[in-house]
């Protein structure tokens, strides 16, 4: 204990003072003669103090030692039990960690077995939705492909009879327009050659006698008058 | 009708619109010689023989109306009463002759009982034979050719008969 030692030391060294304080004050009182004995004896005291103090002191380190001593093997005895200590539950906590990890690795193998389940069987799910889904695609495609072409086929149908019909009613527009054109032509060539051959054939008085008589219809139909 | 008894004058011998233009032009040439240049050739030189023919035969007393104050204006009358005149054209299909035409125009003029009648003739080839005629702004045909297309269905048929 150290500490101990500086603490009577400190003790001492203040006695001392308080000592050496009355007998200053003391001596103030006796005057020289007495300033002598004092002297004297202070001297005395001193040095018995500072022997005393020096046995404190030994006393004081030896006892330090002693405690040093005692610490020391307290310290290697509570540093062995610490170990002890420290060992064992070093143990237990490995114990426990093991067998935490082996719980846990149990659980995490549960769950990758119960996750690769899941997954299976959402797996599973996934294609029967996609094999659904697709079949309803390709149902839906087919439905609408079908559609269309029927669609596509009436349309074609009635663009090629609407075609045909027009068609056929340009052909017979042509043939009548030819028609009309042949019997105009018809017509044509029969009234120049009536009126050539008649401008042959009539004489001044037939002439005369077809005007006359257009004059006498044209009197009835107009009413000239 | 023609209330100027002068022009009813030259209306009783006149048939058609042309001639009539053509008489009425004459006639101030004739008329206009006799007062401004008596004993003048002008006239026998310048007029056709069958005008001059005619100018002749309205007779004196027609002339006797006419001086050289009158002149003018009585012809000018006759103009516009011609004007007034709406002739009935008359289309036929041969060149008619001069006298033919005086002789139609004043048998439409006895039928029609119209004294200041006129007819205009025009030719027209197409029509074969007949007349069409346009009377008030209406158009009436009576031709030959008329005949035929109103009768073309049946000719064409029996044309296609004839030929199949």
């Amino acid at each position: 204990m150290p500490a101990l030692g500086e603490l009577s030391m400190l003790a001492f060294a203040f006695l001392a003072g308080v000592v050496s304080i009355i007998l200053y004050k003391r001596s103030k009182i006796g005057r020289d003669d007495i300033l002598k004995n004092l002297q004297t004896d202070s001297k005395r005291i001193l040095e018995s103090a500072v022997k005393k103090s020096q046995s404190i002191l030994q006393k004081a380190e030896e006892e330090g030692l002693d405690i040093i001593d005692e610490s020391k093997t307290a310290k290697r005895v509570f540093s062995k039990r610490y170990e002890a200590e420290l060992s064992s539950v070093a143990r237990d906590l490995e114990n426990d960690l093991k067998i935490e990890i082996e719980k846990a690795e149990k659980e995490f193998l549960a769950y990758l077995d119960s996750l690769k389940a899941r997954t299976e069987k959402v797996e599973s799910n996934l294609e029967s939705i996609i094999q659904s889904r697709i079949e309803a695609t390709f149902t839906s495609f087919d439905a609408k492909v079908t559609e269309l072409l029927s669609q596509t086929q009436t349309r074609s149908f009635a663009s090629i009879e609407e075609e045909l019909k027009n068609a056929r009613r340009i052909i017979d527009e042509y043939k009548t327009q030819q028609m009309k054109l042949v019997d105009d032509n018809v017509i044509s060539i029969l009234e120049k050659t009536i009126n050539i051959v008649l401008a042959k054939k009539l004489t001044l008085r037939d002439q005369l006698d077809l005007v006359q008589d257009a004059l006498e219809k044209a009197k009835i139909e107009t009413s000239v008058s | 009708m023609a209330t100027n008894p002068l022009f009813t004058k030259i209306l009783e011998s006149t048939y058609t619109k042309r001639q009539l233009e053509r008489r009425i032009r004459s006639l101030k040439f004739y008329i206009s010689n006799r007062l401004f240049s008596p004993g003048s050739s002008q006239v026998q030189e310048s007029v056709d023989e069958t005008e001059l023919y005619w100018i002749v035969s309205l007779g004196e007393e027609f002339y006797a109306n006419f001086n050289k104050e009158n002149l003018e204006k009585t012809l000018k009358e006759f103009q516009e009463e011609a004007a007034k005149i709406e002739p009935l054209i008359v289309f036929i299909a041969f060149n008619m002759p001069h006298e033919e035409i005086e002789a139609l125009g004043a048998r439409l003029r006895k039928k029609f009982s119209q004294p200041d009648f006129l007819i205009d003739v025009k030719h027209d080839p197409a029509l074969i034979g007949g007349a069409s005629i346009v009377w008030q702004g209406v158009y009436y045909d009576l031709s030959i050719q008329k005949r035929i297309r109103d009768h073309r269905v049946q000719i064409l048929e029996r044309i296609k008969e004839f030929v199949h």
